[in-house]
């Protein structure tokens, strides 16, 4: 039998390179490595943008302001929030009066043939019950073609021998998941579903009631009792806390016997990167003064957040999937134990995001033309330098790019991204904020635009900008289980 | 940085991970890469390598670190995405990324991929690395000379031979040494 050496090269698998995995990593030039990671990143945020700058830009659409910034103060700080806390949710800020329900957990966890269940974040906010379910164990063998990532099978797999019935008012029905989420793993060449968690909301007329969850296969159930929740917390009763800048980072934790379950919230009348639902994944929060990842000391980077012992040793997550996300927060489980404590919780500077926008008319030049234009922001100064076109090519396609500088205002905050979009260009999806800057430390921005057109409407958007002081809580004491 | 870390702070920070991870193995992805798309641009290498790590980024929770590595999971992510985009720009079928990945061999090709492999090993040391170095990890022959401490024309003159008799035990004859 005759075998194509380059062929046979391609089927090679992780397990047969073990031991040809080189030990001394090539180089390559940092302008190109710099060019990839720069592409990556904007795959990763156009993936990820993709249906939430719609809604952005829907919203948005509406404010427009023609040659000038529709601008608002710094900080609105006009109305007062409601800040409650409700166990399974968190910290949750209330702007509307609704009425909030907590849960009394009755039976939050059982372990049956090996598969253990766990309910989270329950609670209700008027006629609306929220809930989770995450299951692990060995929960499903996969087939090859149930193994793809958008298989449909393995999903309907676990839905049938997984469902969720929920009792309540005397009657019985079946629920349907919203989002949902599972983790295969590969055990000695068979893939197999290890944990399955899944997203609930059910509409009820009256939320103030005992609800049991039953799932298939099983004869434990889960069960609560939801009661509303009168009382207005201050996020310093929830454990330490610190206010700068009018930002409130509060954080408590509490010992349980699978570790340390510590809980962080960040307030704010602000839109912050971090907190904000539409801005979570577009915004980068990086410590400030360090514009490029690449100059930012290994060390300084994994710390914009981190956890330490009384020791001053740093706690670890136990595992990747101890994490919950809750409103205005999370909640991570540590290695540690009550011996750990005081707890020490620094946070880096936060990233704001700022709802001015504006646009200006710029004249395509041939090859170049010097600018010399300004916009204002709140925090920061934009200054258009230069723009530069390429002939277009055989499609009638011209690229041009916009060189600009950021001046960032004295103060507490400071502006270092914003958004920008040509509004003629051809893709107008794939414009990003441009937060790296090169060397000489103007930003350069790129569009594609028809050879025809003479002129382009840029538009700005979302300055982002950096809200400098860190927070430092010390964390004497754990507080009682949940 | 350790996997480990690197890993945590993936899942901490991916944005920040996917960063670091690209600081520490886009060369390796790089050089993979640029060996399997030698005949094309270089702006088809670059795209490709930054599909490698943009498929890292939505599949890097199932590394084992058990078992496997990130260098490693990396390596094979990068061989695949290039024979992808390869077969696309040669205008050959193309099979979707994660069939290619994850689609178990069928016995016959665990047995070629196993006669590679005892052909590869059958050189010895360094010859099954350097071959390897160089026909999968795409490594200039002048980084090769140097992690072996050889000259470079004596890394060419054992990369021919080697190649030579890996071919010659797979198209089934005899090797001589020549």
């Amino acid at each position: 039998m005759k075998y194509d050496w380059e062929e046979m090269l391609d089927r090679l698998e992780e397990k047969d390179l073990i031991e040809f995995l080189p030990e001394t990593l090539p180089e390559m030039d940092e302008v190109t490595r710099k060019r990839i990671e720069k592409r990556t990143l904007q795959k990763i945020r156009e993936e990820r943008n993709r249906f939430s700058r719609k809604q952005i830009v829907a919203v948005l659409i509406c404010l427009v302001a023609v040659l000038g910034i529709a601008g608002r103060e710094p900080i609105q700080a006009a109305f007062e929030r409601l800040f409650y806390y409700l166990p399974g949710a968190g910290m949750y800020v209330d702007e509307e009066g609704n009425t909030l329900y907590e849960a009394e957990i009755i039976n939050g966890e059982f372990t049956e043939n090996d598969i253990h269940v766990r309910l989270k974040n329950v609670y209700a906010e008027n006629h609306t019950v929220n809930m989770e379910v995450e299951m692990t164990g060995d929960l499903l063998e996969l087939t090859q073609e149930a193994y793809e990532p958008d298989s449909k099978d393995k999903y309907e797999q676990l839905e049938e021998m997984y469902a969720v019935t929920i009792e309540y008012d005397g009657k019985q029905d079946k629920l349907t998941h919203g989002n949902k989420g599972a983790l295969v793993e590969d055990k000695d060449n068979t893939y197999v579903i290890t944990r399955y968690r899944r997203d609930y909301q059910r509409y009820v007329k009256n939320a103030e009631q005992t609800y049991v969850l039953h799932i298939a296969g099983f004869e434990n159930a889960l069960s609560f009792r939801l009661t509303a929740n009168t009382g207005k917390e201050q996020p310093e009763n929830i454990g330490a806390s610190q206010t700068k800048n009018g930002i409130t980072v509060t954080a408590g934790a509490e010992v349980t016997e699978e570790g340390i379950w510590f809980e962080y919230y960040v307030l704010s009348e602000e839109i912050l990167a971090e907190t904000d639902q539409t801005h979570r994944f577009i915004a980068i929060s990086l410590p400030y003064e360090y514009f490029q990842w690449n100059d930012v000391p290994e060390a300084e980077l994994y710390q914009w957040r981190y956890v330490m012992n009384r020791n001053g040793e740093m706690l670890y997550p136990k595992g990747l999937y101890f994490h919950d996300n809750l409103e205005n927060g999370k909640r991570i489980l540590y290695e540690g134990t009550a011996e750990d404590f005081p707890l020490t919780f620094y946070q880096a500077a936060f990233t704001g995001v700022g709802e001015e926008r504006g646009t200006i008319e710029i004249p395509v030049p041939e090859t170049s033309e010097e600018l010399a234009k300004t916009i204002d922001f709140p925090y920061g100064t934009v200054t258009l330098e230069q723009i530069q076109t390429k002939p277009g090519n055989e499609n009638g396609i011209k690229e041009l790019e916009i060189i600009y500088r950021i001046q960032p205002k004295e103060g507490k905050r400071k502006m270092y991204g914003v958004f920008m979009q040509v509004q003629e260009a051809v893709q107008k999806e794939a414009n990003e904020l441009t937060i790296f800057p090169e060397e000489d430390g103007t930003y350069h921005f790129p569009a594609k635009i028809s050879a025809e057109t003479k002129e382009i409407t840029l538009e700005l958007y979302d300055p982002y900008y950096w809200i400098v002081d860190d927070y430092t809580l010390v964390i004497e004491a754990p507080n009682e289980t949940k | 940085m350790e996997d480990k870390e690197l890993l945590r702070v993936m899942q901490q920070n991916p944005e920040h991970g996917i960063s670091l991870v690209m600081k520490q193995y886009a060369a390796l992805c790089y050089y993979i890469v640029k060996q399997k798309l030698s005949d094309f641009s270089q702006e088809e290498v670059e795209e490709c390598v930054s599909d490698v790590f943009l498929a890292f980024y939505h599949q890097y929770t199932a590394i084992d670190l058990e078992r496997g590595s990130i260098k490693g999971f990396l390596s094979v992510l990068s061989r695949r995405k290039a024979i992808d985009r390869w077969r696309r720009l040669a205008g050959k079928e193309t099979l979707p990324l994660q069939e290619a990945i994850t689609t178990s061999d069928s016995l016959e090709q665990q047995e070629e991929r196993k006669i590679l492999l005892d052909a590869v090993l059958a050189l010895g040391d360094p010859d099954a690395k350097i071959v390897i170095l160089k026909y999968y990890f795409g490594y200039p022959t002048k980084k090769i000379a140097e992690i072996f401490g050889l000259k470079e024309n004596t890394v060419d003159q054992k990369v021919r031979r080697s190649l030579a008799k890996v071919k010659a035990i797979l198209e089934g004859g005899d090797c001589h040494e020549v």
